[in-house]
């Protein structure tokens, strides 16, 4: 049975996806994975398998495509309520999520941006990536979320991070960061049948326009020649291939190709100038859906 | 050496290349590039290693549980009263340690004549007690 499915929704899909749509809304609202991302600061893959095998008889599938993550069964209803999620061995983490930071592939010593940093399952994974070392400015426009990002640090036991409370668009100042993360918010249209997601039209276009403030602001923060990473969990493509087309028009950037080897990623949607170099996942490739993009600042 | 350094000394912990700053809270540890990003007044940083009592925090000993030479190992049975708010009768020397369930760094404990109580904030009792309950 397919649940409610908010108004305009159907139709705009099925423009864009044809005669894929039944396979879409059927995807969609299947429950995700849970899956789990080990902090390799605090332990080992092995070391945590064996432990939570051990203790709650939990069943355990290693990704294939990233050695430190597993999935779970779908029986475990709260993969948080362990020992080990509280000592910080591990974030309850959607598998399509972990892939923004392991593209952005931050290094030991690098200066790094999170421009909207909540609940700080990208900024505990780069962390990880940077061995505690550089810094991470993490930034989020609420209060409320940033203490939840803030426990969250503490929790995964991240010293190189710099909580700070703004709107991303307007940290101040130009070219300091090695790399940065763009990870939008969005319309969570990936979500928006298992959680129940608002969902508008309007909403659309406003978001749209934040998230182009977002990458521009990304983008005038990272150093020429450094990495910025792009990324929504919606299908929206004014919130994806159009806002890219709109920075490689207008800011000093250039798009690279985006690979994880082992994972098939697909392209964007025709009809962008973008679309063989951004990726999506669909809800059929077994994921949670999301959008990725990966940019390089030029001198210009 | 100062009192945070003899701190670490008692528990065995070697710190890597950080920064280490006093605060009306205690010490705080934090990667001495994070001081040149942008900053703003609001904005929070590092993490408290040992209050000005001396008492190391418990996500300070969890970072570095594998240097802890000071700890105790409990079974599940302590373990439970521990998260209980009662005491165990363990054999150690008085002081601050951290106390460990099957290689799981629980948090900080103190033992008084032989008595260990936990140390570890309100939040984390609640999650552990949680993550307790769901072990086989």
């Amino acid at each position: 049975m397919i649940p409610e499915i908010p108004d305009g929704f159907i139709e705009r899909y099925r423009e864009i996806l044809g005669s894929k749509l039944e396979k879409f809304i059927w995807y969609l609202a299947k429950p995700q994975r849970p899956s789990i991302r080990v902090n390799t600061l605090k332990t080992s893959l092995s070391w945590l398998e064996d432990s939570l095998k051990e203790n709650y008889d939990w069943d355990l599938e290693r990704f294939k495509w990233l050695d430190h993550a597993f999935y779970l069964n779908y029986s475990v209803e709260n993969p948080g309520a362990t020992l080990e999620h509280t000592a910080g061995f591990y974030y309850v983490q959607g598998d399509s999520s972990m892939i923004p930071a392991f593209v952005l592939d931050p290094k030991p010593g690098e200066l790094v941006l999170d421009i909207t940093a909540a609940p700080g399952s990208k900024t505990t994974q780069m962390c990880q990536y940077m061995r505690n070392t550089g810094a991470i400015l993490a930034n989020e426009t609420s209060k409320k979320r940033a203490f939840v990002l803030y426990n969250n640090l503490k929790r995964f036991g991240c010293y190189n991070t710099r909580v700070r409370i703004d709107d991303g668009r307007r940290i101040p100042g130009s070219n300091i960061f090695d790399k940065a993360l763009v990870d939008a918010p969005c319309s969570n249209e990936s979500s928006m049948l298992s959680r129940k997601v608002a969902w508008s039209e309007n909403m659309i276009l406003s978001l749209s326009n934040l998230q182009k403030g977002l990458l521009r602001s990304a983008i005038r923060l990272t150093k020429p020649g450094g990495t910025i990473v792009y990324s929504t969990c919606t299908f929206e493509p004014e919130e994806n291939e159009e806002v890219v087309d709109w920075a490689v028009e207008n800011l000093p950037v250039k798009l690279m190709p985006v690979h994880v080897h082992g994972l098939k990623l697909e392209t964007g949607l025709p009809g962008y100038e973008c679309s063989k170099h951004v990726s999506r996942i669909w809800p059929w490739d077994g994921m949670q859906g999301f959008f990725i993009a990966r940019m390089v600042k030029t001198d210009g | 050496m100062g009192e945070f350094e003899k701190s670490l000394d008692k528990l065995g912990i070697s710190l890597p290349n950080l920064d280490v700053k006093m605060t009306a809270k205690g010490w705080k540890i934090f990667s001495p590039e994070v001081v040149n990003l942008p900053s703003k007044d609001n904005d929070s940083f590092g993490i408290l290693a040992i209050r000005g009592s001396g008492k190391p925090t418990t996500f300070f000993l969890r970072i570095f549980h594998n240097q802890v030479k000071r700890r105790v190992e409990v079974d599940k049975v302590e373990l439970g009263k521990l998260l209980n708010g009662e005491g165990v009768r363990v054999d150690a020397e008085n002081g601050w340690l951290l106390v460990v369930w099957r290689g799981i760094p629980i948090g900080c404990g103190l033992v008084k004549n032989k008595i260990l109580r936990i140390e570890i904030p309100k939040d984390d009792i609640i999650r552990m007690r949680a993550g307790y309950r769901n072990i086989r």
